[in-house]
């Protein structure tokens, strides 16, 4: 009875693997331009100076910045249309604070900002084709800056992407997504199946 | 076909590394394209001089030999007027502007009061020495010199005055916008000069010309 249902159970997971077959794991590389929530308002504080007047234009910053955001995500799909995983993503914005009565723009102070955020992540399918996959994500972490403006700092993050799509072929494919959080408005990227 | 699509992707990837963060994320300061400080000029040369002169075309508008009879502009309460002396007490951004007239078409416009230029309200003086050119034009070209200057926070503070006279042409019957002379500009931190600037005016706003000395 004993070696009948470990027989059972072995061709159960054959079954799933078959069913699975189609590349299970997929490895996610990614960039994109920041979100605007990327760039926290907090993080510049008292160097970032608004107005016109004259104390904003001789001492304020001129220009704040945001590089791209590169990411590595990693899914396993447990079902057709249910993909969960996680993600992690990196970038930075500084600051170039500028005399403006320069005649050139020049570099007085170069200040950076370092963000890392970890995000689980479940994407749902709707369509799963071996060539063409659309699909919608839902993800939620946390988010560590570290830089110059002001050390270290933690908060919520969260990221949601009503639309994605993966083209190409089974093993090789690139995405592209669009969405609101924390992270990215769009991203694209290529992506690995084994 | 798997060519295509990979080639696609890459193409996809390359625009993406070309977006960027706004950097006005923030909103605020809008005003990256052009030095600021010549943006802060030009609102001298708008916001103060030009409607420093649209106050006074408005107060000489009912009668073009002025000050003989304004009893249609008194009675609407937009001046008061005390012997040959105006003052705007209209509500506007300059309230409190005093008008003389000096002799024929001259006339001096005095302001000292809190002036919001661009986004910021600050203590500010003024004086305009004001030439119209056509008397018998309702809205006619002005020359001007101007003198001034504005005391901020932190110990910021400029004067300025323009370089000979400026001139204004009507070119609308809302806006002295073409402006044609020199203005110079002292900016200093608790009485040390920081910055001495001249904007030239060369007619449309897009035009003027900006130089820092210092």
């Amino acid at each position: 009875m004993g070696m009948k249902r470990i027989l059972l159970s072995l061709g159960l997971l054959l079954a799933a693997g078959a069913l699975h077959a189609q590349a299970p794991h997929e490895l996610h590389f990614g960039f994109s331009g920041p979100a605007a929530g990327y760039v926290h308002a907090g993080d510049f504080g008292p160097l970032y100076h608004w107005g016109s007047d004259l104390y904003s234009l001789y001492e304020g910053c001129e220009q704040i910045d945001a590089g791209p955001v590169f990411s590595i995500g990693y899914t396993y799909t447990l079902r057709g249309w249910l993909k969960p995983g996680a993600e992690v993503s990196w970038g930075c914005s500084w600051i170039n604070r500028t005399q403006p009565r320069a005649t050139q723009d020049k570099t007085v102070q170069h200040l950076m900002q370092n963000y890392l955020t970890v995000m689980p992540l479940v994407s749902l399918f709707a369509v799963d084709r071996p060539h063409f996959k659309l699909y919608g994500k839902l993800a939620a972490g946390g988010q560590l800056s570290f830089g110059d403006f002001e050390g270290t700092r933690f908060r919520p993050a969260w990221q949601v992407v009503p639309l994605g799509l993966q083209w190409g072929g089974e093993k090789l494919f690139g995405f592209a997504e669009g969405g609101f959080g924390n992270v990215y408005l769009v991203r694209m990227g290529l992506g690995i199946r084994w | 076909m798997r060519r295509w699509y990979f080639l696609a992707g890459i193409a996809l990837l390359i625009l993406s590394a070309c977006s960027k963060a706004d950097s006005d994320a923030f909103g605020g300061n809008e005003d990256r394209t052009g030095n600021p400080v010549q943006t802060y000029m030009l609102a001298l040369t708008d916001e103060l001089a030009a409607s420093a002169l649209e106050e006074l075309e408005t107060a000489l508008r009912a009668d073009p030999n002025a000050l003989s009879s304004q009893a249609f502009y008194l009675m609407q309460g937009n001046l008061s007027q005390t012997g040959s002396t105006w003052v705007l007490q209209r509500e506007c951004r300059l309230k409190g502007l005093v008008i003389n007239k000096l002799d024929g078409e001259v006339w001096k416009l005095d302001y000292d009061g809190d002036l919001s230029l661009q986004d910021d309200s600050y203590p500010t003086r003024f004086t305009i020495r004001a030439v119209r050119m056509d008397p018998q034009s309702s809205h006619a070209d002005w020359t001007i010199t101007l003198e001034g200057s504005r005391t901020e926070r932190e110990g910021y503070a400029c004067t300025f005055e323009s370089d000979g006279s400026i001139r204004y042409e009507a070119l609308s019957e809302d806006r002295l916008w073409y402006a044609y002379g020199v203005l110079q500009m002292n900016v200093t931190r608790n009485g040390t000069l920081v910055d001495q600037a001249f904007l030239s005016l060369n007619g449309p706003r897009n035009a003027s010309g900006f130089v820092h000395k210092l």
